[in-house]
């Protein structure tokens, strides 16, 4: 207990420096009005403000990514309650039930149980952060090459598996961002690889461009596409009743009137969220599936049901604590925003894993303590705002899409003062917009970069250690047992592809529903 | 007729074959200082081989599911909007133009100049095509220019000026 109390302390005092909680209130902040403007999304705002966070101290710029990361899955049920839209993606159930709700009348109430279920959901993340990086980081501490280069494996496994549908895709793509890394100069050997005689790519393929050009500069067209295609759309009625917002204090204590549903839900967070490539959407899915099926009146979900509120919200914001658990304690990165966080680590030479807790225990705890807080303040400002949150759900997506595109200008720039990077940047915007228009999963290349350089350096170690031999593989037990779950993966996979079941009425009814809703989300 | 189908098979196709090409160019295109006889784990093409592999198998393996199930998995989320090539083919030559005239215009007029022409593009007037550009420039400047101090070289048209002046 007093170990838990000293550590407490030690975050706080990390926390507490005036660099990093103005990092933490102003991410927290930028985080709110990016969650609540549809379409916009938490990726895009990290990936132009990364560079901006390599001149700062690590625990500073984390926060400020973190304090993003955290808000905008808070404020994404906003537009989802208020227009039906989700202002993230994660926040597509939350329309299920947010929205009949406000056609009802009760904005208010739904907000107040969407925030305080995100609350709940965000504090036992943050709870199970704690405990299970430690935990994980004291195993990781007996990892050597062979073993992380079998923890890397079963990561790529399942960021493949959790694309069901478009596993073929997501290799593609997962495959593209491995050779991305590869390009440059070879850390092994110092030969260049496919520079193609430039001196420019000598150093290799930065990710920020590629972030930028994937999140950003493709997202950003598809934005201006998206606000074109809606330009001479009227709003519904139904949209000018939902201008309700502000607190409900009697619907605060209405989510601690479903215990079981709220702790059930953030357990699917946690418990998927730790999981690399799975995500929340998984979670959130799921989630909402067991609500259904344990509730009193299944039949009145889809139509109001607050059950089905907490279940969603409070699955996906479990989530965010969870994601940073591989990356803390392995130094792997499960998706796209904890691998843009992971730079931020790098640039500081500070290498995530299992030594970082020994050697820079401070750095953990600051970031534990600094999640709790923002989870809090977040809370705070979002009962106080809320009232106000329509007028953010109404900005224009084209001026959106044209000031992005000018954002991703200066973000590429301003990470080394070159203006190659912008280049490259643009031609993984291109990319990007073509993967995105054609349904191509664009998340894998951004983890096949950041995955690329741990894997080929543990591969090549591993089988240096044994003279060529894989046999390493199976010889020690935790990278056997790492092996043999990634095999039992890809043989459910199969096997699932074979056999097909038929009970899935229930859930693609969901699902379809899900697509459904998020068409009709971006056409307004 | 060019669907959204064929273009996603032709895109994939061309990722794919792009993947088999880098592969059997691979000894030409990556310089091996290491010796010959060293172990093939050692080689700097060991890896991007199984990168590009993974590239082309899953390629092919792609093109031929979409070809035998001839069903197109549209990312839900954009798949009801209208593609805009045009505006997209003139905002992408629009970034380019500003990447290029940078040097010459400096940060802040060349964000100027082209916010107000992709807004224009993107159906912005009056009011809105006066100020929003003018707002978000000095934002920008102010943010990444004086507060986070982004070093941009001098431009030639500030060049100019300080000539002229002096």
């Amino acid at each position: 207990m007093d170990s838990i109390l000293e550590n407490f302390l030690i975050g706080f005092a990390e926390v507490s420096q005036l660099s990093v909680l103005m990092c933490l209130f102003t991410g927290s902040l930028l985080g709110i009005v990016i969650g609540a403007i549809p379409g916009l999304g938490p990726a895009v705002a990290i990936a132009v403000l990364l560079p901006a966070t390599f001149s700062m101290e690590p625990l500073a710029g984390l926060s400020l990514l973190l304090g993003i990361y955290c808000a905008s899955w808070y404020s994404g049920a906003i537009p989802a309650i208020l227009i039906n839209t989700p202002g993230t993606p994660v926040a597509v159930l939350t329309t299920y039930d947010g929205y009949p709700m406000t056609r009802n009348g009760q904005a208010k109430r739904a907000l107040s149980i969407a925030f305080t279920s995100s609350f709940v959901g965000g504090l036992i993340s943050v709870v199970v952060l704690a405990l299970s990086a430690t935990l994980l980081a004291q195993v990781a501490k007996n990892f050597g090459a062979v073993e992380f280069a079998a923890a890397t494996l079963l990561g790529m496994v399942l960021i493949i598996v959790a694309h069901r549908g478009q596993m073929y895709a997501a290799s593609m793509m997962l495959g593209i961002g491995l050779f991305t890394s590869c390009i440059g100069l070879d850390s092994g050997t110092g030969s260049p690889r496919f520079t193609f005689g430039s001196t420019e790519l000598l150093s290799g393929i930065p990710l920020v461009p590629v972030v930028l050009g994937i999140f950003a500069i493709a997202q950003a067209l598809v934005l201006i596409e998206t606000g074109l295609a809606t330009h001479n759309k009227t709003s519904s009625p139904e949209e000018h009743n939902s201008d309700k917002g502000g607190i409900d204090w009697k619907a605060i204590r209405e989510v601690f009137r479903y215990p079981v549903t709220l702790i059930r839900s953030s357990a699917f967070g946690v418990g998927i969220g730790v999981l690399p490539g799975v995500g929340e959407f998984l979670a959130q899915f799921l989630s909402y599936i067991s609500a259904r099926k344990f509730s009193k009146q299944p039949e009145t979900f889809g139509k109001g049901n607050p059950e089905g509120l907490i279940s969603s919200e409070s699955a996906n914001n479990a989530v965010t604590g969870a994601a940073l658990v591989p990356l803390l304690a392995l130094g792997i990165p499960g998706e796209a925003l904890t691998a843009m966080m992971m730079n931020v680590f790098m640039v500081h030479n500070v290498i995530p894993g299992p030594r970082l807790f020994s050697q820079s225990p401070e750095l953990i705890q600051g970031i534990y303590v600094s999640l709790l807080m923002m989870n809090f303040f977040i809370f705070a400002v979002l009962l106080s705002l809320s009232r106000w949150a329509k007028f953010v759900t109404r900005v224009r997506p084209t001026s959106l899409g044209v000031t992005i595109l000018a954002l991703s200008l200066i973000g590429t720039y301003s990470l080394n003062y070159e203006l190659s990077n912008v280049w490259i940047a643009l031609v993984f915007g291109i990319f990007g917009y073509f993967g995105r228009r054609l349904g191509l999963p664009l998340v894998p290349v951004i983890l096949g970069m950041v995955l690329g350089p741990i894997l080929e350096t543990r591969l090549r170690q591993t089988l240096t250690l044994g003279d060529g031999s894989f046999m390493l593989f199976l010889e020690r037990p935790i990278a056997a047992g790492l092996i043999i779950v990634m095999l039992l993966l890809i043989f459910s996979v199969f096997v699932s592809l074979l056999i097909k079941p038929k009970k899935m009425t229930d859930h693609s009814s969901i699902h379809d529903k899900h697509n459904q809703v998020k068409t009709e989300a971006k056409l307004g | 007729m060019l669907n959204r189908y064929t273009l996603q098979v032709a895109f994939i196709s061309l990722l794919s074959s792009s993947a088999i090409v880098l592969i059997l160019l691979k000894d030409q295109l990556v310089k091996t200082w290491a010796k010959s006889d060293s172990d093939f784990y050692q080689s700097p093409t060991f890896f991007p081989s199984i990168a590009l592999g993974l590239v082309a198998i899953s390629g092919i393996g792609l093109i031929l599911s979409r070809l035998k199930e001839k069903g197109l998995t549209l990312d839900t989320e954009i798949q009801s909007i209208k593609p805009q090539p045009i505006v997209v083919t003139q905002l992408l030559s629009l970034f380019i133009g500003y990447i290029l005239i940078i040097p010459w215009l400096g940060y802040f007029l060349s964000t100027l100049t082209f916010l107000t022409l992709a807004l224009r593009i993107t159906g912005a007037r009056g009011k809105t095509l006066l100020f929003q550009p003018l707002a978000i420039s000095s934002i920008s400047y102010g943010l990444f220019v004086c507060f986070l101090e982004v070093w941009f070289p001098t431009s030639w048209l500030m060049e100019q000026f300080i000539r002229t002046s002096l």
